[in-house]
């Protein structure tokens, strides 16, 4: 009674596991490897710098958690993680709709695709710097244009980046306007992997414009839309440098927007304390996994019950 | 997978229109800030200070070009960021789609707790960086050198992020087709997988020339000789000198803008006539 065939079964399992184990390492070796020794080491380092009270030449004394303890009390950042959730919830939203709806019309490939897909990223191409340049110079609450032809409109004009309430918008209308264009580029090569015969077929079957988007293309486009939010999330709550340039360590603005990334940069840079700024860095980072990975985790439990769908 | 539309009279021309005013309005936010760079860059300082502002210079002032020109060795700067920007692109497009296709599609022990690790390097604020890359570059001897300022952009957890969506996103049945016609996890990669996920590739390629050539405080850390500096450090170096002369920074901008604008549109080009045959 030998079960000659189960044994056999389970021979091919094992080797199959094996072999696959080994692929799968093999694969992701040199890109983790990669990663380890250019984030995760340095990760661990400030981790470990976090835990003592060195100053900007490395120097420090043990002090445990005191550090952590410090970061609870410090009213600034505090306040700086309630301007850096009010960011992320004003921009990610926007980009996402307004990159989508831009996705939606480049992928129906209208006349001259090419060059409205290359102009659309020409926020994301230049440099932030510039970027933030321009826009300082666009919304100067004496020179700027946007000044300039509402007053000629006889319409209002707002100190747009040295007025506490506005000043928040304004970057955060900044930061969208920057990454809409890689947001609709990378939905759009989502779209252009759903094939066409599902939309074809759901036309045959009489569905309107609004019922294939809803069924065909956002569940089918849900892995590129996820990945998009995740991104634009993570990147609008380390923004830092249109903070930076476009407001200012001057500016009566600067405590309603600057963010914890902005703070992270003094301490880190501008006080030189580096134990602290670790510990901050090393909070951001569990804080931001924190609220990540049951997402992910959720997700990918998701995918692996559904296969494709 | 290109297929034709069927032509039906009337309404597509419609729709057609209203698609392109809603793209044209969408670009006019886009490009317009930039049209008024391009404007400024032209004027005079008293022009572009004027109140309410003008909206063309009286005559283009190409003397702030020759200024920018003059001041920096735009050339090398251009030839340094282009090797730096194509070599990461390369390096990441090989070893994220290599990564994110493992991760999607091999079931090996670990995978998900790894994959998550390779997450929290997203999260990882880029201050805390700089400092250990300057230290590992400088311990490799590569301070000041093109291969030590391309090295912390070679790998990428947003790229294997990605990839790995992208991969997530085909459908089983043909990759189960290649496996059950007996090709490894190489071959059903390399032979299937792949093709599959070509807009991706390209998004990702085109995404980290971009980012490459952005880069600001890496280059200005890692890098003190002017003919090793990219494009961004001399841009920099720029806004130090002349920091209130602003049609000349403008000026500074557009041209740095100017060659991967132009880059792009013409890969764009190139696609579309390829793709039309």
């Amino acid at each position: 009674m030998s079960t000659a065939p189960e044994a056999r079964r389970s021979g091919v399992a094992l080797r199959r596991g094996l072999r696959d184990a080994l692929w799968g390492y093999a694969m992701i070796a040199p890109l983790c490897l990669g990663l380890a020794a250019l984030y995760l080491g340095p990760a661990l380092a400030a981790a470990a710098t976090s835990l003592g009270d060195a100053g900007r030449f490395g120097e420090g004394v043990w002090v445990g958690l005191a550090n952590y303890r410090a970061l609870l009390a410090d009213v600034e950042l505090l306040r700086a993680i309630a301007n850096t959730a009010r960011f992320v919830a004003l921009t990610v939203p926007v980009s996402l709709v307004w990159g989508l709806a831009t996705a939606l019309l480049l992928h129906s490939r209208p006349r001259g695709v090419a060059v409205y897909r290359a102009l659309y990223l020409l926020p994301a191409l230049t440099m932030p710097a510039a970027s933030a340049l321009i826009w300082r110079w666009l919304l100067n609450g004496d020179y700027g244009l946007l000044n300039g032809v509402l007053g000629v409109l006889g319409l209002p004009t707002l100190r747009y980046l040295t007025d506490a309430e506005v000043a928040p918008y304004a970057i955060a209308a900044v930061a969208t306007w920057s990454i809409v264009g890689p947001t609709a580029l990378v939905l759009e090569s989502g779209l252009r992997r759903i094939p066409r015969h599902y939309y074809e077929a759901a036309r045959l079957d009489g569905a309107s414009a609004l019922a294939r988007l809803r069924h065909i293309t956002l569940p089918l486009l849900a892995p590129t839309l996820f990945f998009a939010a995740v991104v634009t999330t993570l990147l609008a709550a380390q923004t830092f440098d249109l903070v930076l340039i476009m407001v200012g360590p001057t500016n009566p603005a600067l405590a309603s927007t600057q963010t914890v990334l902005y703070r992270l940069y003094v301490e880190a840079i501008v006080l030189g304390r580096s134990g602290y700024a670790a510990a901050m860095g090393t909070a951001f980072i569990a804080m931001t996994m924190g609220l990540l990975a049951p997402l992910l985790w959720r997700y990918s439990r998701r995918e692996f019950q559904h296969g494709h769908e | 997978m290109a297929t034709s539309k069927p032509r039906r009279p009337g309404r597509p021309e419609r729709t057609a229109l209203v698609r392109h005013i809603a793209l044209a309005s969408g670009l006019l936010v886009m490009v317009g800030p930039f049209a008024w760079m391009l404007l400024t860059s032209l004027k005079t300082l008293g022009e572009a200070l004027q109140v309410p502002p003008t909206l063309l210079p009286a005559t283009p002032q190409w003397s702030n070009y020759a200024a920018v020109l003059d001041a920096l060795p735009f050339a090398q700067l251009y030839a340094n960021t282009t090797i730096v920007a194509g070599v990461r692109a390369a390096v990441q497009v090989a070893l994220c789609s290599l990564a994110g296709y493992a991760f999607a599609r091999i079931p090996f022990p670990g995978r998900d707790a790894l994959f998550l690790l390779v997450l929290a390097a997203l999260a990882i604020p880029a201050p805390l960086l700089t400092l250990p890359h300057y230290q590992l570059v400088g311990r490799l001897g590569w301070l000041n050198s093109l291969h030590g300022l391309a090295l912390p952009g070679l790998f990428s957890a947003f790229g294997t992020f990605w990839l790995r969506q992208s991969f997530l996103a085909i459908p089983n049945d043909l990759p189960e087709a290649a496996e059950l016609d007996g090709a490894n996890h190489w071959q059903t990669y390399r032979h299937v997988m792949l093709p599959l996920v070509g807009p991706s590739l390209v998004g990702l390629a085109v995404i980290t020339v971009v980012w490459s050539w952005n880069e600001l405080l890496w280059p200005l850390v890692v890098n003190s000789s002017p003919d090793r500096m990219t494009l961004a450090a001399g841009l920099a170096s720029l806004q130090g000198q002349h920091a209130t002369n602003i049609p000349l920074l403008m000026a500074g901008v557009v041209l740095a803008v100017l060659p991967p604008l132009t880059l792009f549109v013409l890969g764009q080009a190139v696609l579309a006539c390829r793709q039309k045959q």
